[in-house]
């Protein structure tokens, strides 16, 4: 048998396996990693040759977005921004049925502007939001839904710490551009998730919000003001050349903590609590990203990555066919892979295949994003789904009907974004950055 | 012994955690150094490196962390269907399998990595790179002690099925 | 993708141990060869390198992959991972130190952190111009240099073209170094760089290669330096529109050998790593010399760079008192020497 065949059947005979009796993931990845190569090199090589790529794997200066956008996110989560945002988002959303569903997504829209992590926003917005939602006598699986699904949105609209590592990985592709052409996909799936939870809410019967005198509304959107002024200081900084997109999440970090100074809503025995969710965060993703690197590695070293491109282009040459399959292997990966180490594994290996059909890597680089952005919130690997189930105080197994409404939407306009590429590059070329 | 046991959990989690939160704020104020500094025409020259090589080592000593709060990522559907026994059975194999992935690739590898790269130095600050790549087998022993107490906790609760407060499950 | 391409029959290679540390095993052997006894056993070597497989540097590896299949009748096979696959440059060298892997392609100035006297190729101004340049490369003195690492754990076999590096930026021609003034300037991660920008008067930025296309384009960095493919091959072109010729250095790309790996191998067999090496060289050198005429035409008709020549003379005195400062480290005061002579 040939020895990349050999090899991936181990690479994802063992992975699946180890997986399935409950190994933590890096660890499954590791070892099905080393069963690999083992086929091809002698023991002593490979393990420091493993341990050389678990540090090379994080050894990357993009990768202190993640980090970055963890601590802001928990300094925004802690830190009164979201009820703020939330309260903004009401006076936007506020007159559809299910009201406070769509508030939920605005606000995760509002929130994911400025912040760059799914998690923090699930938790973030969550949590504002479920009581509130309860109380009107929304279900907890539907509120908690739809905070799932509206959680990813933020990774789409920029600052994303999705898109950095994508622009790392793809070889420098321009984070401008990325982050611009995030804009429009980032909103559509957020009006995805608001159609679903429209049709629920008619169909429920939820409540409309009694609205606001203008006077109220003013007040609202003032209180406001400070937080979305991120924007401008981190959009604007990364965009004004003054920052680069990885140093702009250390901005967001400083700006986050004045913030929450200055919104007085911060105290001090706050901090051990966001620094462990931070540490630990950080060291379970990059951990991750690291046990990835060596599963990268042992798939080189075995070929594996041909392999998968020569049986994708066997297949069909036809572009339409292999975006497809592309699309459909990514929601696979990201049924059971964390979107950082899925983006930084198969990116060198999907965009080559599809920058030879004409794809522009700015529209691959969202195509990715959006499509893991879906891996996030599906068992049995999803932190958006852990997350927003903890918020929400539902179970997995509840929210689950809910869920697949919403992805049938979702995976609609996934196809929009992949076979439209428009909807992606318009925003950047109409402002000079393609 | 329970009581020994604990408390030196408690200390090297407080430790981990001190060092990790002085490297995170380092972080922060060196990435925030490297945007002023070339703001005001005097571009830090050390940052670079130097934050890529405190990632490192908040990213392992946060991973390390997580082995021992069973907060690492792993699919419990299997281990949620078992009960007594059994489940302890499953649970001591996976961490006996975590115990000798981290012992043959960050000790054994990471100090075979270490003694490779002693000799070579970072290019910016000059740090030999083997002192970069020490964190393996400090955080794979680390992984194996955090291991070894877990067992241990589970057989105390294997004995006493009403402690439920020692094994958390591992999901988060 | 077609990353297979460039050797044929990878799947079958890989059963057999294909490198030193299991080619002497059992299952180093394959008793097939008989035909090439003279040679010695069979033997697979791994060569990783973090170039594109459209790049002279690996093409010229190709070369040398084809002359020691040719002239070892297909009992030595070298088997290349292009694109980083392994790693990046830092990490192959050491997987190269440990044995992992036979051979990678680096450039000289990923060396300076292994054998500190490496760094003497990437001074400015070291090298005249490319005659003096390919005399130096050619010259007896590097073939020392590149037999002193031996106890490193890796042996220089031969060099690449990697062409002159000059300065680019968004619009501002660098004519004079006084025009590199308060400008920040990419520089690749190394003490040397940072030394050289600063006698310059350029203010050094250390950025990874990857963020300098948006670093240029928003204006984070207002320069780079590298050699005129780097406008094409990075699209560094399209938001750099002034390049100037100061050819400030030239750093070679070096192909190297596991120590271990090469003291494995029989006479015959190092004679046969020579010549193709030499024949790569030769063969890599011509198309260097063509990718950067066509990246300069691409770079001028496709994306509207324009190029411009400065005169090099205050360059060169600015980076005089750089040159006395590193002539304390007598290895490479001595190299300089060497080099000079052949002025
Ligand atoms: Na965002
Ligand atoms: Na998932």
């Amino acid at each position: 048998m040939d020895i990349a065949v050999q090899g991936a059947l181990l690479l994802f005979g063992s992975f699946f396996l180890l997986l399935a009796i409950g190994v933590p993931i890096s660890i499954s990845i590791g070892i099905a990693s080393l069963s690999t190569v083992i086929l091809t090199l002698p023991l002593n090589t490979i393990l420091f040759t493993a341990a050389q790529n678990f540090v090379g794997g994080i050894n990357s200066f993009a990768l202190l977005a993640v980090i970055f956008f963890i601590l802001s996110g928990s300094i925004m989560n802690n830190g009164g921004i979201a009820i703020r945002l939330v309260n903004l988002a009401k006076i936007i959303a506020g007159r559809l049925p299910g009201s406070l569903a769509h508030t939920n997504v605005v606000g995760n829209m509002l929130f994911g502007s400025i912040s760059g992590s799914a998690v923090a926003a699930a938790a973030a917005i969550g949590s504002v939001m479920s009581p509130m939602q309860e109380k009107e006598g929304y279900k907890k699986s539907y509120s908690a839904a739809v905070n799932i699904a509206s959680s990813p949105i933020g990774l789409l609209i920029p600052p994303s710490g999705a898109l950095i590592i994508y622009s790392l990985v793809s070889g420098g592709t321009s984070i401008s551009a990325l982050f611009m052409a995030g804009y429009l996909p980032g909103i559509l799936m957020g009006l995805g998730v608001m159609f679903v939870a429209y049709r629920i809410a008619k169909k429920e019967d939820y409540k409309t919000q009694v609205t606001l005198p203008l006077r109220e509304k003013f007040s609202v959107i003032l209180q406001a003001v400070p937080s979305l002024f991120m924007i401008v200081v981190v959009i604007g900084g990364i965009v004004g050349g003054i920052f680069t997109a990885t140093e702009g999440a250390a901005v967001a970090v400083l700006y986050s903590l004045i913030l929450a100074i200055v919104y007085k809503s911060l105290k001090f025995s706050d901090v051990p609590k966001i620094m462990r969710e931070t540490v630990v965060m950080t060291g379970i993703v990059l951990f991750l990203v690291g046990a990835s690197s060596v599963m990268s590695w042992a798939m080189a070293v075995t070929r594996i990555p041909n392999a998968i491109s020569d049986a994708i282009l066997g297949v069909s040459q036809n572009e339409i066919v292999i975006l497809l399959i592309i699309m459909f292997t990514l929601l696979v990966i990201g049924t059971f892979m964390d979107l950082t180490p899925a983006i930084l594994i198969f990116t060198p290996i999907f965009l080559p295949i599809v920058t030879t059909i004409g794809v522009d890597p700015v529209h691959f680089g969202i195509i990715m994003v959006f499509n893991l952005a879906i891996g996030i919130m599906t068992p049995p690997v999803g932190s958006a789904l852990f997350v927003g189930c903890s918020v929400g105080g539902v179970t997995i197994e509840a929210v689950i009907p809910t869920l697949i409404k919403i992805f049938t939407v979702l995976i609609i306009l996934l196809a929009m974004v992949v076979f439209i590429p428009q909807i992606s590059l318009i925003i950047p070329e109409l402002l000079g950055l393609l | 012994m329970i009581n020994v046991i604990s408390r030196i959990k408690t200390t090297i989690n407080q430790s981990i955690m001190i060092v990790a939160s002085v490297l995170t704020v380092l972080l922060v104020i060196s990435a925030l150094w490297q945007v002023i500094s070339r703001f005001i025409g005097m571009p830090s020259t050390f940052t670079e490196e130097l934050l890529r090589f405190m990632l490192i080592w908040v990213a392992f000593l946060g991973a390390t962390y997580a082995f021992g709060s069973r907060e690492q990522l792993a699919i419990i559907f299997l281990k949620n269907k078992l009960r007594g026994r059994p489940a302890f059975s499953l649970q001591l194999l996976i961490d006996i399998i975590v115990i000798v992935f981290v012992f043959a690739v960050l000790v054994v590898g990471g100090l075979d990595i270490s003694s490779i790269t002693m000799n070579q130095v970072s290019p910016i600050l000059g740090i030999p790179m083997g002192y970069i790549y020490y964190i393996l087998p400090i955080s794979g022993i680390l992984i194996i002690f955090y291991q070894v107490i877990n067992i241990f906790e589970n057989i105390i609760g294997l004995k006493d099925p009403d402690r439920t407060d020692l094994d958390e499950g591992g999901q988060h | 993708g077609n990353e297979g391409e460039s050797d044929s029959g990878n799947g079958s290679s890989n059963e057999s141990g294909n490198n030193e540390a299991s080619s002497g095993d059992e299952s180093g052997g394959n008793d097939e060869n008989d035909s090439a006894e003279a040679s010695g056993e069979a033997v697979t070597l791994q060569l990783g390198h973090n170039l594109a497989e459209d790049h002279p540097v690996h093409l010229g590896l190709e070369r040398f992959a084809e002359v020691v299949d040719e002239e070892s009748d297909g009992t030595m096979e070298i088997d290349i991972y292009p694109n980083a696959v392994l790693g990046d440059e830092r990490e192959v060298l050491e997987q190269v130190q440990g044995g992992g892997v036979d051979l990678t392609k680096v450039s000289a100035s990923a060396l300076e952190g292994f054998a500190s006297q490496y760094a003497v190729f990437s001074l400015p101004y070291v090298f005249e111009d490319e005659e003096h340049f390919f005399e130096a490369m050619n010259s007896e003195t590097t073939q020392n240099l590149f037999e002193e690492t031996e106890e490193q754990g890796f042996i220089g076999l031969t060099w690449y073209d990697s062409g002159a590096r000059s300065f680019y930026t968004q619009d501002t021609p660098i004519e004079h170094p006084d025009d590199l003034e308060g400008m920040r300037m990419r520089v690749m991660d190394s003490q040397t760089q940072i030394d050289m920008m600063e006698a310059l008067g350029g203010a050094p930025t250390p950025m990874p290669y990857n963020e300098i296309y948006t670093g240029l384009q928003q204006g984070v960095v207002d320069g780079a330096e590298s050699n005129p493919t780097a406008l094409t091959n990075g699209n560094h072109g399209e938001v750099a529109k002034a390049f100037s010729f100061d050819e400030h250095a030239r750093i070679p790309d070096l192909l190297v050998v596991s120590a271990d790996a090469w003291n494995e191998l029989t006479d015959e067999q190092q004679e046969i790593m020579n010549t193709a090496s030499e024949e790569s060289t030769e063969y890599q050198i011509e198309l260097w010399a063509e990718a950067v005429d066509e990246a300069m035409v691409e770079a001028e008709e496709e994306m509207g760079v324009e190029f411009h020549y400065p005169d090099k003379e205050p360059f060169r005195e600015a980076v005089e008192p750089m040159h006395e400062e590193y002539r304390q480290d007598e290895n490479i005061a001595e190299l300089m020497d060497a080099f000079e002579e052949l002025r």
